[in-house]
């Protein structure tokens, strides 16, 4: 979805209040990257790729919530950080990979799509990756 | 789209040297081919010639034409009306539950030739792959379809590793569906 659209839609919006929100997202952050982890542990590798998703998904946000928005959705979040970052190469490196998370997550959450190790031992480097850039930057 | 841009003459005349990048062809041969007057093929032929999408050689006393591959605006063009064959061929059914689908190689780039395949990246599961609309695509553009199929966390272990397939089609593809590579 373009940027116009999401804006346009009520889908992201200015906040004055979103940079308050930053702390919690990157607590959360933390939190569902323990239980990807933990998850993998016991080789529950579906549960393991949502919490890795919503690990890297309240990281990404954490970029949407420094530049003054709030979502209302998870494309239009990706949108957003890609309108707001400019050229930041990290930032659209990121969010290259998280888009494609995002779909996979998707057909994991809603089509009943398998994960192997392979997979979320992905999931959980590139939540990694997202945590380390958010922390880098706002942390 | 196609089939309005098809009631014009003059794209006609020019879709066949698209089509056929290499072929050398006589405006008598390339009307009879076409169905259209040897005067309409001759009065468009001038015209792209003089804009520099085709040349011409002499062979005795016969005129041959040709697509001129080294202008920029062939090329485009080329890349163009593929996109369009393959748009009407259903290139965007081919796996619309999948991450991503490109097109990446020489028709990407424009510099193919009949003998090239038309080369399709799709990031996700084969299973996602409806692999009976390929001969439609190969049918509608009289060349051979390669599909390569990478789930998205090898693809982007591939991006990572700074795999030169991999950095190939990032500097070279046209995306059909989904997000960006």
């Amino acid at each position: 979805m373009r940027w116009r659209d999401c804006v346009d839609r009520g889908l992201i919006r200015a906040d004055p209040g979103a940079l308050e929100r930053l702390p919690g997202s990157l607590a959360s952050a933390a939190r569902f990257l323990r239980a990807a982890k933990k998850n993998v542990a016991i080789e529950e590798y579906e549960m393991a790729h949502l919490a890795a998703y919503n690990s890297a998904f309240h990281s990404v946000r954490t970029f949407l919530y420094a530049a003054g928005y709030v979502e209302r959705s998870h494309a239009c979040l990706v949108t957003a950080v890609r309108h707001t970052s400019g050229d930041d190469p990290e930032v659209a490196d990121l969010l290259n990979a998280f888009d494609k998370l995002r779909v996979a997550r998707h057909n994991v959450q809603y089509s009943g799509a398998l994960v192997f190790a392979e997979e979320a031992a992905f999931c959980i480097r590139l939540a990694h990756r997202a945590l380390a850039l958010a922390r880098q930057r706002f942390g | 789209m196609l089939r309005e841009f098809e009631k014009f003459v003059g794209f006609r005349v020019l879709a066949w040297f698209l089509t056929h990048p290499t072929g050398e062809i006589h405006i008598n041969k390339l009307a009879r081919e076409i169905g259209v007057s040897p005067g309409s093929v001759k009065a468009y032929a001038d015209a792209f010639e003089r804009d520099g999408l085709l040349t011409a050689t002499r062979l005795g006393t016969a005129r041959l034409l040709s697509l001129d591959n080294d202008s920029f605006a062939a090329r485009e063009l080329k890349r163009a009306y593929t996109v369009l064959l393959l748009a009407r061929a259903g290139i965007e059914e081919l796996a619309p539950e999948s991450i991503a689908v490109a097109v990446y190689g020489s028709t990407a780039a424009g510099t193919f030739d009949e003998q090239s395949d038309i080369d399709i990246l799709i990031i996700g599961d084969e299973s996602q792959v409806a692999h009976g609309r390929v001969p439609a695509l190969e049918a509608e553009t009289g060349r051979e379809v390669q599909v390569t199929v990478v789930p998205y966390y090898r693809w982007e272990r591939m991006k990572e590793e700074g795999d030169p397939f991999a950095a190939s089609v990032l500097q070279n593809h046209m995306l059909v569906t989904g997000v960006r590579l």
